[in-house]
Parts: C-alpha cells; structure tokens; sequence
C-alpha cells in the first residue's frame, strides 16, 4: 500500500514549492469532486490555478481594511456582513491577543468581505473544485490516509479550538507547500452553495434531513467528513461570519 | 415530582372540550391561508428568518424540563405556548471521565420536555447560538423550570463549548412543510415558526440539518409530551419522561476528550446507549413511587439509529398507549418494542416496596447504559 | 338539561378567554421567508451597495444605483434556458402588467443573465424583443462572472454554473424599493403576482404619504 501511494505521488504533477509571497502554483488534471451531484456534468477537469499556501491573516486584512474603510466592521454595510463581523478585534481598525493576534487567521469575514479583499489583491476565492483538489493533492503529496484525515477532520468538528487558533503557518509547509487546510478553520470558497435538483425543482435549501446519501459516493468516512464540509458550509449565508471561518485566495496563472 | 389529576379537573377539561366543539372550528384558525381538516389546523403561516439581539436565557416557556420531569398542564382546554430553545454547544458527561463538545438545545442532552395539550398552538423561536459560550449552571431569570431541575441535578457536568455549526429543528409533534419551517440556519440567526399539536404522542424533536446522523449523535433531540385532549381513562399517581439514546464516542487524540466517531455511527456500534443522556442518569437519581401506585412513564426512543425492547423488571405494562395515542392502546405488556424515533406512554403499577430495573432489554444496550431504576417504597394507605 | 348548559356556558366563556388571550390574532400571515430579512428597514440592506459596471441590452453602461428613486422588479436567468427561463421573464411581465398604470410608469424590471459569455448585450437585445416589453423600463443586464455571483448572493439566487452553456438555478423573482432594499420575494415558476404588486402599491402609497408630510 505505501509503495503504491509512493508510486502515485511520483507520477502525479507536482506543484512548485511556495514562492517568497507564499503562493503555491497547483497543476491542474482531470479530477472530480468526491460528492455525487445529480448529473454528471462538465469535462471534470481543473486548470492550473495559484494558491495562497496559507490562510490570510488577521494583519493582512488589517492592512485592506484600512486601505478601503468602508469594510470596517462599524461602516460595512448590513447587507455584506453579520453582526459578528470582525467582532474579535478590540477595536475596528486594531489586533489584539489571542485570536486576535496578527499572525492568526482572520475569521468572522463574510463571503462577501473575503472576495473583496481577494478582488483587492487580484485574485479571487478559489472554487470549491479547486480546493478539494488542492486538499486531496496535498494529501496525496504527504501521504495522508484517508483514515488519518477523516480523523484529524471530526476531531477538528469535535473540538474546532475556536478559544485559541493557532497561527497561518508553523513551521515548514508540507507537501505541495500549503499550510494547514484542515483543522485550522473552515475557509470560503466562490461557490460554497450547494444546488440539488429535483426534477424540474431546484431546492432552494439544497440539502436538508434525508438528502446526505444523495451526496456521497462512497460512505466511509472520508468521505463523509469532506461532505459535511460543503453541507456545513453551504448552510451558511453570505453575510454568515463566525469564529472558525477564514480563508485564502486563488489567483489565475498570467 | 409527583403529578396528580384530581377528578374535577378531569371533568372540567372534558366539558371544554365539549363545548369548544360546539364552537365554530373557525375560531381556533388565527392566521390567513390556515385551514381545518377533521378538527385538526394545517396551512400555518411560514417561518421567519431574522436577526435579534438577544443573550436572555437558552430555554423560555413555563411547560419545559429537564428529564425526567414533566410539566403540569394546569390549564384545561387549549391554549398557545411561547416556546424557545436555543441552540448552544456543551461539554458534557455521559458516563463518567466521557465528556465530548455536545450540540444541544437548551445545553442538555436529551434536551428540555415540552408539554402540551392536543390542539394547543406553539409559537417556537430559536437562535443559533452555537459560536458562543453560553452556562446553563447557574440561576437564570426567566427561564423555564428547566433551569433549576438542571441545576439541582448536574449529572452531565455541563459546560459551555463553542462549535460553530448551521443547524434547524424538526418537530415530530408538528405537520409542517419541511422545508419551510425545518429550515436551517447558520450561526447567529433565529428562525421563529408555528406549530399545532393535531396529535397526542410522545415525540421527538432533533436537528434536521444534514448529516442528521451527526447532527443527532452529537446530542440534539429532546421530547414533546402532547398529552390527549380528553385526557387518559385513569388517573396516574407519578409520571416520568424517560428519553434513550445513543452514543457514539471515541477518543479525541488531539484534545483529550472525546468525539464523535462516524465509523461506529455508521456501524450502529454505541459506545453508551443512555436513558435521560448518561449511563447514570437514573440510578444516581433513581425514579421514586410506593407499592400500589400507577407510574406513567412517557418513553421516547430518540436513536438516532437503535430500537428499544423496553421493559420493568418485576413489572408488566397494565396499559400501553403506543404513541401516546388513547386509540392505540394494548392491554398486559412485558416489553414494548420502540423503533428509531418511537415513543409511548406505558403505565404499571407498583406490585411490591422494592427495586425496579428499567431496561432496554436488547442486553447489548442495556450493559452499555441502558438502564435505570425505580426504587418503591411500602404501600400509603 | 341545566347542568349541560352551565357547562356549554362556562366552556364557553373559558374559550373564549383562551382566545383572547392568543397574542397572535391577525399576526401577519405572509411574514417572509428569507435569509436577509426582518432587520429593521436600514440603507445598510440596499443591492446599490454593489459596486459594478454592467452592459444594458442597449450597450449602454449601467449601475444598479441608476435605479434609486424607483421601485424595481428583479430577476436572474439566462437566454439558452428553455424551461424555467422564459416563465421567470412571463412572471415579471405578469406582474408589470397587472400594476395599476400610474405605478407601471415608475416601475423598473432588471433582468440579470447567469450566462455573460452567451448572453452578449446584443442577444441580450435579441432576448429582449422577443419578450415585447417596454423598453425604457426594462433592462436586460449583462455583467462579469464574479458581480453576477455577487448580485446572486445579495438576491439570495443559489446558481451553479456546469461549464456546459447550462446553469442549475433557483427561480426568483425580487421586489426592490426604490432604496433598493429587498421588500417582497416571491419564490418558484408562474407565481401569482398579487403579492409583489400588492407590495408595489402599498411602496407607493407610503412614498406619497411621506413626500405630503413634507
């Protein structure tokens, strides 16, 4: 078994290690989502994208939201954000300790607060295809069993450690380069809503009691712990912020 | 906590309900668009999603307990409840030295019993308030009897936790569209919506947020007692509620605790199988009546995947009402077999002054947990 | 006999007590159902907030803060659907027709397309036509991919994009006042229009009250 995950790691496309701005260049491939959607649609394939090798941190969005005041959390308007955006900042415009320290991940953003921050910097959130395939990637790369992610992903759901996050970036980044994708926070994606159909009838509330097995292929647990990240996540709104939810941006190859 | 139903009462509610029939049905509807069918209302109005500032107490209405307490219905007829159950997180025990981040409503597995009558109305209102800490320990203002019968018997050591997480709640006692009121919501938001008790039952209310499988081991259900409207044919001398459940826990390598683990949930392979949330719920407080008396016990089984062979050792079921509906009843039972979501209401009296085992008799379940006991003491003349 | 009419009075009167007390007599029955509702009515809520460029079917440039002053009927589609699509459109051209007159002159339609790389401001306009509707009204909306999703998440559109022409797509329809805060939803294919014109008329009613007071 280890010599065919070695195997495989050898003959998969690497990806170049984190430049100095820590952004890691993912080659793209011919990939699938790991949950079932009603139809199969589309060539299942994913271009070559960058990727932030870290979440961005509570002094980067520091720094844009003093540059564009008008996502300060007491001028953002309601319609961007919830009442908890930014709430872990003493002040609007200052860090503090604990979570709220520079190098932490910056959550309580809304979707629409990271995207724009991401827009600032030219880039964008990634798809939700392009992280699971830098999440599997990365794996794939450390050599992660599927058994030891599904468990490191219900501890984190067990016990999120949303009273003390740890920092973007300990140490060396393994694998491709990226940082913490599981078990830090969960982190936006462009297009974190999931659309089920039912006939003619798109569920609005895509997913709710009954509809888990609609989703997944197999149901071990890797599964399962993956889907309840797209279940969990698309259940939020755009202007949902909470404490355990950050994120990091994609950018487009030149 | 002992209950009693004097005839008058009986009587008068009986008389209500009478004469509420010979009301036009018209007047129980309150909103546009409601309608009746057989005496029953449908077409409630749908839910509403807001955002409100309120840190107030987790659990509000006066017919909420914590099991295995059941409020008094001390009104007759019918009438409309203002219900909340907050959605918090909790760290709590289940057997000792196994304590895991809960989701909850109201910060207790299983969570508070709401008891109601057959056709009151329920105007229930719930915030998500899963990204914040809040106690349930200490006394609270305005709060429902929940509080103080929590407080006065803490076997789940609860403390609050903090899981971010969009959750929903699915009321087994209320006909509803689903997808309407049963929506989910994310953290920070509260959904309020109606509901009619159209029927009697014992019923379980959970998190209908995918995976339910989860979202209900991890510890979000509780009880509605909807007690029949003309009332049961005898009178009981103690009523208990009394909810099972599985657990299925492991432990957390990266936090000393423990977890939940799909694996065993997908393998229907407990680690506790509980009445009232902990191994020793009803032993270290046991249930108390005295030789000759009724007991009532107003069983649910709230899975999320197991059934229940539930049985009295000592005692036979005089009479079951299988789902707590008076049309479903069944004479002389030694055990009564609770599917994944079943519940009942099964009186027995008390033969002897002794010690009396409750049991799922499914013994796999049993040496896992599920188990309480009784204790009666000599008879009062 | 006597007893049994003390008991129909007293049940009576106990009922009728119960009744009163229910807190919830004529409460609101068509309360919204919608995720970004029920805060009280602040600016903060306003779609003008979007800052984006978008092409009318006119190619001309438009903002959707070109709205304000006015009420506007919104909705999302894209021009290869041939199902839900044209009905979505239907249901907004039901709704303009079934306005009193004075109000119509005011009201605006925005129609938004999913599909930027097919529904080009020319077919766009070809779309348009097809439709017959009063051009000076109705604008037809072509935009860059990420403010589509912007203005679907302010809406509240859940969309996905198959990469194959096609888009699965929620169906709504939106009434915006003319701060452009979102006052009605009405979800799904071929609705009754009476809500939202409903709305359209009690929005005109408190403009006017408010403009008299002033």
């Amino acid at each position: 078994m280890r010599t065919l995950l070695i195997l495989l790691t050898l003959s998969l496309p690497t990806a170049a290690p984190a430049d100095d701005n820590g952004i890691v260049f993912i080659d793209g491939g011919d990939w699938e989502l790991p949950i079932v959607r009603e139809v199969a649609t589309g060539s299942g394939r994913v271009d070559d994208f960058l990727l932030d090798a870290r979440q961005v941190t509570n002094a980067e969005f520091l720094d844009f939201v003093r540059a564009h005041p008008e996502w300060r959390r007491d001028r953002a308007p309601g319609i961007f954000r919830d009442a908890r955006y930014l709430s872990h900042w003493p002040q609007a415009d200052a860090l503090g300790e604990s979570n709220a320290r520079p190098d932490r991940p910056v959550t309580r953003v809304s979707w629409f607060a990271a995207r724009a921050y991401c827009r600032e910097l030219g880039g964008r959130l990634p798809s939700m295809t392009e992280w699971e395939y830098a999440s599997e990637r990365q794996r794939q790369s450390v050599g992660t069993s599927p058994e030891d992610y599904a468990r490191e992903l219900f501890s984190w759901y067990a016990n999120p450690g949303a009273g003390s996050l740890r920092s973007v970036a300990e140490g060396e980044a393994p694998g491709l380069g990226i940082h913490g994708l599981h078990g830090l926070v969960l982190e936006w994606v462009e297009d974190f809503q999931l659309v089920l159909g039912r006939g003619d009838d798109i569920d609005l509330l895509t997913g709710s009691c009954g509809d888990t097995a609609r989703f997944l292929p197999e149901f071990d647990e890797a599964h399962y712990a993956t889907f309840l990240r797209f279940q969990s996540r698309s259940n939020y709104q755009p202007d949902t912020t909470t404490s355990t939810l950050g994120f990091r941006c994609a950018y487009d190859p030149e | 906590m002992t209950l009693f139903k004097s005839p008058a009462v009986a009587t008068l509610t009986l008389a209500c309900g009478l004469a509420a029939g010979g009301l036009s049905a018209s007047d129980r509807l309150v909103h546009d668009g409601e309608f009746m069918v057989d005496g029953m209302i449908f077409g409630l109005p749908e839910a509403r999603v807001y955002t409100e500032d309120y840190s107030g107490p987790p659990v509000v209405g006066d017919y909420l307990t914590a099991v295995p307490h059941l409020a008094e219905l001390d009104y007759d007829g019918n009438r409309t409840h203002e219900v909340r159950m907050d959605v918090i997180s909790q760290q709590i025990e289940v057997a000792p030295g196994k304590f895991y981040n809960a989701w909850t409503f109201g910060g207790s597995v299983p969570g508070p019993t709401l008891h109601v009558r057959e056709g009151d109305r329920v105007v229930f209102t719930m915030k998500n308030r899963s990204d914040e800490p809040v106690v349930i320990t200490e006394p609270v203002a305005g709060g429902s009897p929940f509080f103080g019968q929590i407080q006065a018997n803490p076997i789940q050591n609860h403390q609050p936790a903090i899981s971010p997480m969009p959750h929903s709640m699915d009321f087994h006692s209320g006909t509803v569209a689903a997808n309407d009121k049963w929506q989910t919501i994310p953290p920070g938001v509260t959904i309020q919506f109606e509901w009619v008790a159209n029927y009697p039952g014992v019923y379980m209310y959970h998190c209908g947020t995918p995976s339910v499988l989860m979202h209900t081991a991890q510890g979000q259900y509780g009880a509605v007692v909807v007690s029949p409207k003309e009332g049961f044919p005898v009178e009981a001398d103690r009523e208990y509620v009394l909810v099972q459940s599985e657990f299925y826990l492991t432990e957390d390598e990266y936090s000393g605790g423990y977890r939940y683990d799909h694996a065993a949930a997908m393998a229907r392979d407990p680690s506790q199988v509980t009445f009232n949330g902990h191994v020793n719920a009803l032993h270290d407080e046991p249930l108390r009546a005295n030789a000759g008396e009724r007991v009532r016990l107003y069983v649910l089984n709230a899975g999320p995947s197991g059934t229940s062979s539930f049985h009295v050792i000592g005692a036979i079921f005089d009479r079951v009402w299988y789902e707590g509906n008076l049309e479903n009843e069944w004479r002389g039972m030694q055990t009564v077999l609770l599917g994944a979501s079943n519940g009942a209401v099964m009186d027995f009296i008390v033969p002897e002054a002794g010690s009396y085992k409750l049991v799922d008799h499914e013994f796999a379940d049993a040496e896992r947990g599920a188990a309480g006991t009784l204790v009666a003491g000599p008879r009062k003349q | 006999m006597k007893k049994s009419a003390l008991t129909l009075m007293a049940g009576t009167m106990l009922a009728a007590a119960a009744l009163a007390e229910n807190p919830h007599a004529g409460h609101d029955a068509h309360a919204h159902h919608t995720p970004m509702h029920a805060e009280p009515a602040t600016h903060g809520h306003s779609l003008f907030h979007l800052d984006a460029e978008w092409l009318t079917d006119r190619g001309e440039s438009f903002r959707l803060d070109d709205l304000a002053g006015k009420p506007t009927v919104i909705t999302m589609i894209y021009g290869s659907c041939t199902t839900a699509c044209p009905v979505l459109v239907n249901d907004a051209r039901r709704i303009d027709r079934a306005v009193p007159e004075a109000i119509r002159d005011d009201l605006q339609v925005v129609i938004v397309s999913f599909d930027p790389a097919r529904d080009t401001p020319e077919r766009m306009a070809d779309y348009a036509e097809s439709f017959e509707v009063d051009a000076e009204r109705w604008h037809f909306l072509h935009g860059d991919p990420a403010d589509i999703r912007t203005l679907a998440a302010m809406l509240g559109v859940r969309y996905r994009d198959n990469g194959d022409g096609s888009f699965d797509h929620s169906n709504l329809i939106t009434l915006l006042d003319a701060d452009g805060r979102v006052a009605r939803r009405s979800e799904g294919l071929a609705r009754p229009v009476g809500p939202i014109v409903e709305k359209l008329v009690g929005l005109r009613a408190s403009a006017l009250a408010d403009s008299a007071a002033h």
